[in-house]
């Protein structure tokens, strides 16, 4: 039945009604998306084929409570894809707007800011791929000063602006600068190091690999190779790096993604941007540059980041410089 | 040496410019005010009391040293512990004592470099035999010692252990009045704080404009007339501000030159440099050249810790892989 | 050998890091050798390499804490060089007033506080009071206060300019990098005013108690403290004196001009020696050549202080300076004077020259002119920035490589230049004072003391003793090294005399 008004009278129309939302009844189903979609692969219920699907027959609840509209990152690797040239990520981020008006919260673990560390420098603001950061007035110890603030519902959890932070004010939950430290030492990982092989410590992005065997290769690693998983490899502060040579590891690897291929939008390239410094100042300090290593996987590289490590591992167990 | 219940401090200058000692001096008529209540025992800059002085004194005679400058050689570590071991308070008085300073980029390069060049290679200078200053020499008419030139560069902290840090190149007047007050009223924070300074970074001073501006190349100073209004980060002018301590009331940004970093990382920060690289690689614009913007930075140990190369995990690094060697 | 004994003073106060003076004396008693060390090392020469140039400025200014400003701006004047720009006149003006008003600073403090109670107070005064309460008591509170108050304006002048008093910034090169609002213009130009008075109070105060003074009149022209040496100063284009800019010119120990050269041919005039006893080098004039610690037409050590810079010029730029110099050499038997203690009134003929230029530079239509820089375009190579120090000619020579970062740094220090003449004086002072069988006193030590204070040797901090003076400890040992007697003198003054028994 034609309406005449523009009043959506349907939960499908009121997601067209939505900036984003215009072309949704293009979609024919394909599947196209979700076979490029990275989430979809560990995640069998994130689907965005269903979930335009679930919209156009008007199931409401269902793709509210769905995690497609919350996980979406808008990484944009389905949207070159779609035949119909529907800007999916857009899709799911209006779908996601009306979900929070119908006073639906975000599931996803978020950034948040220490307001007594936080000095209002704006960093964050700009490193954050979603806009989900922003300085307010606020009064804290009786004077007022502006403040990051974070908007759940735009975080996307990457934890960027954890590690762009100059003060240290921002964490998030899961990948808390305490917590990446309490996965290197586990087990007394850095101990070991004193003794036996030379270690190599990975910090992973999560969805650099795509391939089932690439994920079972890396949990079969030898014992002093510790891969430590983060969102993103622009979670990792230099620092960390740092302070893992100095207490003894011999190689840090940090593996991201392709640009253009990054989970978040433009992880891979903060990381490249600091690894490759790091490199450089090495190179002046006339250390040993190989001890910082900085890999991006891309979508096709079957094996590639396994290969990496045994090949560090390789080369250091032949090396006959010594190292911790 | 002084029998009444005036304050005992110490100024001493180790492998240092003097700068904090005239930041001393700059606290002008306040230099009075610290007369009435302090008894100063020691301050080769401005009082010529030697050593044996110090010597003689009975240990922890000295209530609070102010120790600047850091430790390069044997005269400086001998005298460090001396007033160590003198003093009940050592405080790390300014950049070079509490992070190494600029000299500590000498370590950069080793000991045996510095030598060749400063006395072999300068264009300047006539040398046929090669002649290198020597910890023990002897001339025609009896024996002369140097102290000994280390092989790096070390916070006085690293040396001996030090209870308080005033960050600074030097520490603005203000400032070192305010950790003079305390001092002399006894009104110091636990032991390890740094004083005379705030906590957070010089962004929070810094009245220039952000507007959310991301970096599409990295410039040098003169390359460019900046704005005077903005963020000089948003103009691609590295500057060290949003990893470097509040406190100095930004004198620099205000007469148009980004922050190089002098008063050290903020509270919590140990590596001023990693932290730094951190942020100004965060803020990069979407369609940059990431390469391109890894190349423009183009001193980046120079650049990043300036300062406080000594004090940093970098360093800690480097001295490992040399004990290795 | 010769049978010696080692005489060590130690340490010298007002060095950056330290200094002493080791003397021998034979059997008889007379002093045969001293040795001036300097004990401090810090390699900028070295790890200036691979920094940017632009960054020099601020990074070479933390060779001295004291006189920062000079380095800083001999080392943007190298950067301008490198980069084969010229910055607009405006941004030289406003330089040049920042450098005028930290020499008017540097110049109060030394006189006031560092070398000056030597004389204002007396070198036979009473130890305790050789220091700025000392002056301040002998001079009266008032003036007392306007010397304070004077080092606080120019401090505020160089602050307005530069952003502090201390390690300042704000050249670039090509320029500078803030104009000078019309606000901060008339601030300056009222403190410079107060500078030219302060020069003209400080002279007068000079004459009153020195040059009518006939005990200090005849120390200063005595022997003991006087040394032929060749002297060397920047000169403009009509051969007055400038301290930011212009040609080093050398005159020989007649007067005579003996060369003039521009930064780019200072290695063909200056070439530095090394001896394995200090860290610190001995500059002399090549074309002469190094004939050892002696003065003379025929050695190659020259100076570089205010006196030489006076003795190197043939007058000051501005007039009220000028009337000075011109009583100067009057009073002191013509040009060129070679009495060092003369150095402290030729300082402060400097000082009113610095407040009168200061202020010219202040009252410049051009002065407030936004045009104030050149962005460079050239590829940057290699440069030589030289200024004037206030303790001697400041040479700052770099090569860089195609992006203008260093590739090798070369400075010749201010105070450098003096190390031989310092050396000289020391010995000399010593031998005059220390001779057999006279008994060693506090005057004695003070006036080997006064011989190297005259040259404000920049390793030294802005103050002198506050309360009561330089304690100094001289240890005597005799031929197998054992100590006999150490004489101390303390903060008060008192002398005692400890034998070895007692020890």
């Amino acid at each position: 039945m034609q309406h005449t008004d523009n009043t959506p009278h349907s939960f499908k129309d009121e997601v067209m009604a939505e900036p984003g939302g215009e072309l949704l009844q293009r979609c024919y189903s394909c599947g196209t998306c979700v076979s490029m979609c990275l989430v979809n692969q560990t995640c069998p219920d994130y689907n965005p084929r269903r979930t335009m699907r679930m919209v156009m027959l008007d199931m409401r609840e269902e793709t509210f409570r769905n995690p497609t509209i919350w996980h979406c990152s808008a990484c944009d690797l389905c949207h070159p894809h779609c035949p119909q040239g529907i800007h999916i990520s857009d899709l799911m981020r209006a779908i996601k707007n009306v979900a929070l008006r119908a006073g639906y919260e975000s599931p996803l673990p978020s950034a948040k800011v220490d307001e007594h560390k936080c000095s209002g420098c704006d960093i964050c603001e700009k490193a954050c791929p979603y806009g989900a950061l922003s300085l307010a007035a606020k009064t804290i110890d009786g004077k007022e000063r502006k403040i990051s603030q974070v908007d759940r519902s735009l975080c996307m959890a990457c934890g960027i602006c954890a590690a762009a932070c100059p003060l240290s004010a921002i964490t998030v939950e899961d990948y808390s600068n305490e917590k990446v430290a309490a996965q290197i030492q586990a087990g007394h990982w850095l101990k070991k190091a004193k003794s036996g092989d030379p270690k190599v410590l990975v910090f992973n992005c999560s969805w650099n690999l795509r391939a089932e065997a690439d994920r079972d290769a890396m949990s079969e690693l030898p014992a002093n190779v510790r891969v430590v998983n983060v969102p993103c490899s622009g979670r990792i502060d230099p620092t960390f790096v740092l302070t893992a040579l100095q207490a003894g590891v011999a190689r840090v690897l940090v593996a991201g993604c392709q640009p253009g291929e990054c989970h978040y939008k433009q992880g891979t390239r903060i990381a490249q941007g600091r690894m490759h410094t790091l490199n450089h100042m090495f190179e002046q300090m006339g250390m040993d540059a190989q001890r910082v290593q900085f890999v991006q996987i891309g979508t096709e590289d079957r094996g590639r980041l396994p290969a990496t490590i045994l090949d560090l591992v390789a080369e250091l167990k032949s090396s006959t410089v010594a190292v911790a | 040496m002084a029998k009444n219940n005036k304050l005992k401090i110490a100024i001493y200058w180790a492998a240092s410019c003097g700068g904090c000692d005239v930041a001393v001096v700059e606290i002008g008529h306040n230099l009075l005010k610290l007369k009435e209540a302090a008894d100063i025992l020691f301050w080769p800059a401005a009082m010529d009391f030697k050593y044996s002085d110090v010597e003689a004194m009975p240990d922890k005679h000295i209530d609070v040293c102010l120790f600047n400058g850091s430790v390069r050689t044997s005269e400086n570590e001998h005298i460090a512990k001396l007033l160590r071991a003198k003093s009940k308070v050592m405080v790390a008085f300014g950049s070079c004592a509490y992070e190494g300073c600029i000299p500590g980029l000498a370590n950069l390069y080793n000991r045996g470099d510095i030598l060749t060049r400063v006395y072999q290679e300068t264009p300047s200078t006539e040398n046929p035999d090669g002649v290198i200053p020597q910890p023990h020499c002897k001339v025609p008419e009896g024996d002369l010692d140097l102290p000994e030139f280390y092989e790096s560069v070390k916070p006085v902290g690293m040396v001996v252990p030090v209870e308080y840090s005033v960050p600074g190149c030097p520490p603005v007047a203000s400032q070192v009045w305010g950790v003079l007050e305390a001092i002399i009223a006894g009104k110091l924070p636990p032991v390890g704080a740094v004083l005379g300074a705030g906590d957070r970074n010089l962004c929070e001073e810094c009245e220039r404009v952000r507007d959310g501006t991301k970096v599409k190349q990295f410039v040098r100073p003169h390359e460019v007339i900046a704005d005077p209004k903005k963020c000089f980060l948003e103009q691609g002018i590295v500057c060290s501000g949003p990893a470097t301590r509040a406190g100095c009331g930004r004198p620099c940004i205000r007469v148009g030159m980004p922050c190089r970093g002098c008063y050290g990382p903020p509270e919590g920060v140990k590596d001023q440099g990693a932290k730094l690289l951190s942020a100004i690689m965060a803020v990069i614009d979407p369609e940059a050249d990431v390469e391109q913007l890894v190349s423009q930075i183009v001193d980046p140990v120079g650049t990043l810790y300036r300062f406080s190369l000594s004090d940093s995990l970098l360093q800690q690094i480097k001295w490992q892989e040399a004990e290795k060697k | 050998m010769t049978q010696t004994t080692k005489i060590r003073i130690d340490p010298i106060t007002r060095l950056e890091g330290h200094g002493s003076i080791n003397i021998f004396l034979d059997k008889a008693g007379k002093v045969v050798k001293t040795y001036f060390q300097i004990p401090e090392l810090r390699g900028f020469e070295k790890f200036c390499e691979g920094r940017p140039v632009e960054e020099m400025p601020r990074i070479t200014q933390r060779i001295c804490g004291v006189c920062p400003t000079a380095h800083h701006m001999a080392a943007i004047k190298a950067a301008d060089a490198v980069y084969h720009v010229d910055p607009p006149p405006t941004a030289k003006k406003i330089r040049e007033m920042m450098y005028n008003f930290f020499f008017v600073a540097d110049h109060a403090t030394h006189f006031y506080i560092l070398g000056g109670p030597d004389f204002v107070v007396g070198p036979d005064a009473p130890p305790a009071e050789r220091n700025i309460f000392g002056v301040i008591a002998k001079v009266g509170l008032d003036i007392g206060s306007k010397v304070i108050q004077a080092l606080q304006d120019t401090h505020e002048a160089v602050a307005i300019i530069g952003g502090r008093y201390i390690n300042p910034v704000g050249t670039l090169p090509g320029g500078v990098s803030k104009p000078i609002s019309e606000e901060e213009r008339a601030r300056l130009e009222q403190i410079a005013r107060g500078c030219v008075e302060f020069g003209q109070l400080s002279l007068k105060l000079f004459e009153d108690i020195v040059l009518k003074n006939k005990q200090y009149v005849a120390m200063i022209k005595s022997d003991a403290f006087t040394h032929r040496t060749y002297y060397m100063g920047l000169v403009d284009e009509q051969n007055r004196t400038n301290f930011y800019d212009g040609k080093v010119r050398v005159v020989d120990p007649d007067g005579k001009e003996f060369v003039k050269y521009g930064p780019n041919e200072y290695l063909q005039h200056i070439a530095e020696r090394v001896e394995p006893w200090t860290y610190l080098k001995f500059p002399y004039l090549k074309n002469v050549g190094w004939k050892g610690f002696v003065d003379g037409k025929d050695s190659g050590v020259y100076r570089a202080t205010p006196l030489s810079r006076c003795n190197a010029a043939d007058g000051m730029a501005t007039p009220l300076a000028q009337a000075h110099y011109e009583r100067f050499y009057h009073a002191l038997g013509g040009k060129p004077v070679h009495a060092t203690l003369a150095t402290h009134w030729a300082r402060l003929i400097e000082l009113l020259y610095s407040g009168e230029r200061a202020l010219e530079l202040a009252c410049d239509p051009e002065i407030t002119s936004t045009n104030i820089r050149t962005i460079p375009t050239a590829t940057p190579d290699e440069g030589v920035g030289i200024v004037e120090a206030p303790r001697g000619t400041l040479t700052h020579h770099y090569i860089t490589d195609e992006r203008g970062l260093l590739r090798k740094v070369n400075l010749v220090v201010g105070t450098t230049n003096n190390h031989a003449p310092i050396c000289m004086s020391v010995q000399k002072a010593a031998q005059g004072v220390i001779q057999p069988g006279k008994p060693v006193t506090q005057g004695l030590l003070n006036q080997v003391e006064m011989a190297f204070r005259a040259y404000d040797p920049c390793f030294g901090c802005a103050t002198h003793a506050m309360p009561g003076q330089m304690p100094l400890t001289i240890k005597l040992h005799d031929e197998d090294g054992r100590l006999i007697t150490v004489l101390s003198r303390d903060e008060n003054g008192r002398v005692t005399t400890r034998n070895a028994e007692e020890l």
